[in-house]
């Protein structure tokens, strides 16, 4: 079954920044967080992509290309941190992180943990991060676990 | 180290198909060059553990019994006092341990922990 990945051409934006810009936003809207609506890539292959996509007949001059790459690659570029909702509250295990002044690691820590609805705050499959006591310092984000290796 | 970035599955094949649209590729074909494409270009964060940085850095690592966990390479050193001429000692600091906490010993693979937003 062939499988539509897209109905629009070229000519659609008036700038490659534009289109870049709108797809995101038009896939941004799914809000999805699972670790499968993620890939990896190699930052140096995403790169030569985007620098083949925004690169005009012309070329610019050595920053202002520098500058619409460096654009380009943040529209791309995502993070798997989520501020904590209801829906980290399901029970599963996530990556969670959240900020302690005085811990050592410059504040922010991250483990494996998960909400514990019968005492209704979060623990940690791990040692706890030294001055995080989780019924005083929740976490304040959460990510999926990665997809495990093939 | 290689670098890798994450990025929105459906955002990047929608960009590689619009590029490819825009070249005048034709539907059908601009979907089945993109497919490839997307498909060379993705690569599996998990690298084999030999290859992990042994700095004290957190990183996840797999094993398949344990699934996945965070964990650090740790060294505990000690001095040792080697003997010289006339009576002298010279202070060395050895490794006395040096491992992966939890159970990063039995891991099989590892990648970097994606970084919390600043």
């Amino acid at each position: 079954m062939t499988e539509i990945i897209g109905a629009g051409g070229g000519g659609a934006h008036p700038t490659k920044e534009h289109a870049m810009q709108a797809a995101a936003d038009r896939i941004g809207k799914k809000e999805a967080h699972a670790m499968t609506d993620f890939v990896t890539v190699r930052r140096d292959a995403l790169l030569g992509l985007l620098d083949a996509a925004i690169s005009p007949p012309w070329r610019d001059d050595e920053n202002t290309h520098k500058q619409k790459l460096e654009k380009a690659l943040a529209v791309m570029i995502v993070s798997p941190w989520r501020e904590i909702d209801d829906e980290a509250r399901n029970g599963q295990l996530w990556l969670i992180s959240g900020f302690v002044e005085d811990n050592p690691e410059k504040g922010r820590w991250v483990v494996i943990g998960r909400w514990w609805p019968e005492h209704g705050y979060w623990t940690s499959e791990e040692d706890e991060p030294e001055g995080w006591e989780p019924e005083f310092y929740p976490p304040t984000l959460y990510a999926p676990i990665p997809e495990l290796p093939k | 180290m290689t670098e890798f970035v994450t990025v929105r599955r459906d955002a990047l094949r929608q960009f590689i198909y619009d590029e490819l649209r825009e070249q005048e590729w034709g539907v059908d074909s601009a979907e089945k060059e993109a497919k490839r494409r997307f498909a060379a270009m993705i690569v599996s964060p998990w690298q084999p553990i030999e290859t992990a940085p042994r700095d004290g850095t957190k990183i996840l690592v797999f094993h398949p019994d344990m699934g996945v966990e965070i964990t650090e390479w740790y060294e505990i050193t000690q001095t040792n006092y080697v003997e010289l001429e006339g009576g002298l000692y010279r202070k060395e600091r050895a490794i006395f341990y040096a491992g992966w906490n939890n159970n990063g010993h039995h891991a099989t693979h590892w990648q970097p922990l994606p970084e919390p937003p600043k």
